[in-house]
């Protein structure tokens, strides 16, 4: 896959690698769904073709939406001792209470969020304010706070940009940071059940 | 009861504070980074409604009841969220990948200094909660200094800041049970009492406490009660939107707030429902005394007032369009001070 992509595309491999595993198999997906003609030859092994937005909905019953921080500046600081304590120290998914209590999970519980890309750990923080149906991730947890490396966005569907593929352009370039969404606006349906 | 010359103030008005904790940091890197000062937060900004720091803080006792003490609970390091220490170094040069990922070392923690962040109270979509800032109080009728049976906290003459005596005290901790708001902390390694002490270093060369001045939201004004031109007396005693926090604690707090306004209700069609305040009265009450509801009416009138063009003297105070107008004449930039070793 990596050498085909550095023949159509003249991208620089090294910085293609360097996104997070869980990056690209995003952008796995999100190629394999550009390329439909070559997918069929090089796609990595995905067993089952990804469920439609509609059927998500009645299997991922929680609608995960992202939201920017106060305590950081993006992923700057977000592992700031200090800014960590006026948090719980880790990863958040904030939930409704009625969401949480339906799964049996209380606040300060562990709880894994997941769907057909992926999982995540993550400590629940049952809020008030949560619309039940949300799961609300405040954004720019670095992957390495979270269990196994697998962080929030393991789980986002939304295919790699593909003019942060196109080559030779300063201003339209593969960049190591740019090569993962951050926040997930509404594309992202997952479940939640207690560790 | 201290007699004072003058006395300092601070109000914060709690329309606009957002919770990002500067004042808190500001605060954390400037006075407690010593031994033994690793949990202490004398600056700490908690959600209401929530517990608070230390947890619960509100029912444990101190402060006066009809003139008389009441006796008081000692908060604990884990009531006060204790300082949680991480693997920073195993995780960037451990060389264990993703077998290791950052956490708190030790215990699972079940409270911090904000563990309640962001819950607050109510149903979706009226839940609601705001932000409450706290520092010691620089009380008038401070339990703190009444309790030390050493007089090792002294209420200063000449601006009302009350201050511990490092040398003088013997870590009692009469004071921590003695102070309603839980603002005094133990120094375990020292073995003395500390708590927040106005940045006073500051205010003897005219700078405002670090808390007010690093203050993103522009809420914090400081300033003498008994200065005429200052924001103090205009909003506390002018005005009179500036209220004490729990004024039946007794200790006659120099810290004041002016209360947060909330939006609207929503019905069960989703309109607008003014009927009801979205945060309870009876729970704003509970903080800041019976007057709240009438003062939540003036700034309501006030913003009319000034939405209809007309001029608005406190909308111009709470807005500080000109921000070093804030701090009553205490407004220079530390920056300027050159500080010397004695």
């Amino acid at each position: 896959m990596d050498d085909r992509l550095s023949e159509s595309y003249g991208i620089d491999r090294r910085s293609f690698l360097c996104a997070s595993a869980a990056g690209a198999a995003t952008l796995a997906l999100g190629l394999w769904r550009l390329h439909p003609a070559s997918a069929a030859a090089t796609a990595p092994a995905v067993s089952a073709p990804v469920l439609s937005y509609d059927d998500w909905r009645d299997v991922y019953r929680e609608q995960a939406a992202g939201a920017s921080t106060r305590w950081s500046i993006h992923s700057a600081w977000r592992d700031d001792v200090l800014m960590l304590q006026q948090q719980r120290g880790q990863p958040l998914m904030y939930m409704a209470p009625q969401d949480a209590e339906a799964r049996g999970i209380r606040d300060g519980d562990r709880a894994r969020a997941f769907n057909d890309l992926g999982a995540f750990i993550a400590m629940v923080k049952v809020a008030p304010s949560v619309r039940p149906g949300q799961l609300v991730v405040y954004h720019a947890w670095e992957n390495y706070q979270f269990v196994d490396g697998k962080g929030f966005q393991s789980m986002i569907p939304t295919p790699l940009n593909p003019v942060e593929l196109a080559g030779g352009q300063f201003h339209l370039r593969p960049m190591t940071i740019c090569m993962q969404p951050s926040h997930t606006d509404r594309d992202t349906r997952v479940e939640v059940m207690s560790l | 009861m201290a007699e004072v010359k003058r006395q300092l103030a601070m109000v914060l008005d709690l329309n606009k504070c957002i919770g990002c904790q500067t004042c808190t940091i500001a605060c954390k890197r400037l006075w407690t980074r010593d031994e033994g000062m690793d949990y202490m937060w004398w600056n700490s900004v908690n959600t209401k409604p929530g517990r608070g720091t230390p947890r619960d803080y509100e029912k444990m006792g101190g402060g006066f009841r009809g003139g008389v003490a009441v006796p008081g609970k000692l908060p604990t390091r884990r009531d006060l969220g204790d300082a949680w220490k991480f693997n920073h170094e195993e995780v960037f040069y451990g060389g264990k990948a993703d077998r290791v990922h950052l956490k708190i070392v030790g215990e699972e923690p079940d409270w911090g200094p904000n563990w309640d962040e962001d819950q607050g109270a109510g149903e979706y979509p009226n839940a609601y909660y705001f932000y409450l800032p706290r520092i010691c109080n620089h009380c008038t009728n401070p339990a703190c200094v009444e309790s030390c049976p050493r007089k090792a906290i002294v209420k200063r003459e000449e601006d009302g800041i009350v201050l511990i005596d490092e040398d003088r005290c013997r870590g009692y901790r009469f004071c921590m049970e003695a102070c309603p708001y839980k603002k005094i902390y133990f120094n375990h390694a020292r073995k003395v009492a500390q708590k927040c002490i106005f940045c006073f270093p500051r205010i003897e060369q005219g700078v405002s406490p670090a808390c007010a001045r690093m203050c993103p939201g522009r809420l914090r004004f400081v300033g003498y009660r008994d200065d005429p031109e200052g924001p103090i007396a205009k909003l506390v005693d002018k005005w009179k939107v500036g209220l004490p926090l729990h004024p039946d604690f007794g200790t006659e707090p120099n810290v004041f707030y002016v209360p947060p306004l909330a939006p609207p209700r929503f019905d069960e069609n989703g309109d607008i429902d003014e009927s009801k305040p979205r945060i309870p009265n009876e729970y704003l009450v509970s903080l800041f005394g019976p007057r709240v509801i009438e003062v939540l009416e003036i700034l309501k009138t006030e913003m009319a007032k000034a939405r209809a063009g007309q001029k608005s003297e406190l909308m111009d105070l709470l807005i500080v369009y000109r921000w070093k107008e804030m701090f009553g004449g205490f407004d220079r930039d530390p920056a300027t001070i050159e500080w010397t070793t004695a």
